[in-house]
């Protein structure tokens, strides 16, 4: 059954706030409960992981694992004749024994939210407490994953985000239909972008149910929420989750050399993106 | 040796010859080992050294043997990622390991993958299969691990990384309590009504920041598997060899910052707390291939408990404090008083 709907996306690029607005739609237009949403499920869950598979995560290793997720997905997909949307940073890959990680024929498609990689790399920076050159480093880094099971075992599985550019194109390409969204676009233009996203998701709502989810879920509400009740996905080494909901604040903080090495790095797909203008 | 290869084919082709015949095939070369755990007696072809070796026995209650293994089941009852199950047979694949035919309660047969070393086979034997067997002998059996505090049992149960093991292996260290069972706790009761944990065997897994945390030395030689960061400790010294009653039920969870928080639990959210947390509970097949009835057990062990939440930060931090925490609540509860 085609019932799995992938909100994928590198890290803070939106795929949290795309989140929270569908929660708020699919939950009869509700104030979006940080700690409580409607879509809260995590592709790379431990504990879902652990529990499909029948197997204990903690004692396989990152091959085996990643062998298994189709499986675990295919199984997810099995459970219910409902949708699962599932938040994700895994790049879109073939597991070890060449089977798509992310199975197409469970998937219905997928959301996948792109942010310029210049603001990726200054949100990345705060909120992962690193400097900008290691982001940046990172983002150009096709091995790169996040939260390894190194010294202690996280929560969530490793993901395998792997460089900015090849994360978004491995989606794009994939044999899963994609719908892709700007960052950008949700700030500029929110109530046509969550639309169209809305129809391919094949999700009827009126315009004013579109227009009431999104100032449920806009920055400032979001912001004051996390202060008053906190956020369960925040790490615990970063100040607050939704730090400042905006486009282009790399202008004053990246150097030259930062831009010229970000824009070197993912010309191609900046340029496909609108992120460099020409 | 190069010389035992062919030998050893031939056992194998002569093994399954054996199961499709229905014939029993004994492997006279096998050398055996006797353990007690969860009350049980192994008798097993695998040697562990740091288990409690019991003298030989004509009686034991399982037998763990190699031996040809299925790919897989016919018409299984049920299916998941790595398993399949069908009556009092459950199948465990691994790839890269191994297989693993658990079968009535007292069976477990091991087929090993060329490729995989006596260390991936033991990780997968101690504690999934050994979870299907007990499963099939109707035990209670919760994901937690569990320690004797004063005369009592106190079991930390939570998903994987929720820190079952740290926190069980601080109060061995720093609290002068033993370990009855790490990662699974079975639970019994006894001929008095009372809930008891039974031991299972000495030996913990615990990751390298919670290892350092308790001062552990760190040996690679002793990962649970070459590419798995998490080392295998022997805990023989602060180890139970005897059941102790239950007492105490903490169910971990994560929250993302702040001191650690303790709820108690009451009324109808105890059985369904304790009953979500049966280890494994999808190997449990509905019907008449499980022999343990859930809720009827959970009710014997429910009157004797105390169920708490206890919310903590990920990882090893405030690890001093949430078990000083856990020390106190112990105390204030009354829960360590003797049983009435």
């Amino acid at each position: 059954m085609k019932n799995l709907v992938w909100l994928a996306s590198y890290p803070r690029s939106g795929n949290t706030w795309f989140r929270l607005f569908l929660s708020s739609l699919l939950s009869g237009n509700q104030r979006a409960d940080l700690n409580n949403l409607e879509v809260d499920l995590y592709a790379n869950s431990r504990i879902i992981f652990d529990e499909l598979s029948g197997i204990s995560s903690s004692e396989l290793t990152i091959h085996e694992i990643r062998e298994l997720k189709p499986v675990v997905f295919q199984l997810l997909s099995a459970e219910s004749s409902g949708r699962f949307y599932l938040k994700t940073h895994d790049r879109f890959f073939p597991t070890p024994d060449e089977n798509p990680a992310f199975p197409p024929a469970s998937s219905f498609g997928c959301i996948y939210i792109i942010r310029n990689p210049l603001d990726v790399a200054v949100s990345n920076a705060f909120y992962f407490s690193k400097s900008a050159d290691e982001v940046i480093a990172s983002m150009n880094n096709p091995e790169h994953a996040l939260h390894p099971s190194v010294n202690c075992l996280h929560p969530l599985l490793e993901e395998w985000l792997g460089d900015w550019s090849g994360h978004a194109t491995s989606w794009i390409n994939s044999k899963i239909r994609v719908h892709v969204i700007r960052y950008e676009d949700m700030i500029r233009f929110p109530v046509e972008t969550f639309s169209k996203a809305l129809r391919f998701l094949e999700l009827t709502y009126t315009e004013e149910q579109v227009k009431h989810a999104i100032s449920e879920t806009s920055f400032e509400t979001l912001k004051k929420s996390e202060k008053q009740f906190g956020f369960k996905e925040k790490l615990p080494s970063c100040d607050a989750f939704f730090r400042q909901g905006k486009a282009g604040g790399w202008r004053s903080f990246l150097t030259e050399s930062q831009i010229r090495k970000i824009v070197s790095d993912h010309r191609e797909v900046m340029e496909r993106f609108g992120y460099i203008e020409l | 040796m190069p010389r035992l290869k062919y030998p050893n084919i031939i056992k194998l082709y002569l093994c399954r010859f054996c199961i499709y015949f229905n014939l029993e095939f004994v492997n006279m070369d096998q050398q055996y080992y006797y353990y007690k755990a969860f009350g049980l007696l192994f008798k097993s072809c695998i040697e562990h050294p740091e288990f409690i070796a019991e003298p030989f026995a004509s009686d034991p209650d399982c037998l763990i043997t190699f031996g040809s293994v299925p790919i897989k089941l016919t018409k299984p009852d049920k299916t998941g990622g790595v398993y399949q199950s069908k009556g009092q047979q459950f199948l465990l694949k691994i790839s890269h390991v191994g297989r693993y035919l658990i079968e009535n309660g007292d069976t477990i047969t091991i087929e090993m993958i060329p490729g995989a070393t006596t260390r991936d086979i033991v990780v997968f034997l101690w504690a999934s299969s050994i979870a299907v067997l007990l499963h099939q002998r109707g035990k209670f059996i919760v994901h937690g691990s569990s320690v004797m505090k004063g005369e009592h049992a106190v079991i930390f149960s939570g998903p994987s990384g929720s820190g079952k093991s740290t926190i069980a292996s601080a109060f061995a260290t720093h609290k002068d309590s033993l370990i009855i069972s790490d990662d699974i706790s079975a639970i019994s009761v006894d001929s008095t009504g009372t809930p008891v944990v039974l031991p299972g065997y000495p030996l913990m897994k615990l990751w390298r920041d919670s290892s350092d945390t308790l001062g552990l030395e760190w040996d690679e030689e002793r990962l649970i598997r070459e590419k798995v960061n998490k080392m295998m400790v022997n805990i023989s010294d602060r180890f139970v060899q005897h059941s102790v009653p239950l007492r105490q039920f903490y169910l971990l969870s994560y929250k993302s910052n702040g001191p650690a928080v303790i709820t108690e639990i009451y009324g109808y959210k105890k059985l369904e707390l304790l009953t979500g947390k049966i280890f494994r509970k999808n190997y449990l097949k509905k019907g008449e291939s499980s022999t343990l009835d859930v809720f009827t057990e959970a009710s014997k062990i429910l009157p004797h408990v105390r169920i708490c939440t206890l919310e903590r930060m990920h990882g090893i931090t405030h690890l001093d404090e949430t078990v000083a925490m856990i020390e106190q609540d112990l105390m204030h509860s009354g829960v360590m008083n003797p049983v009435r």
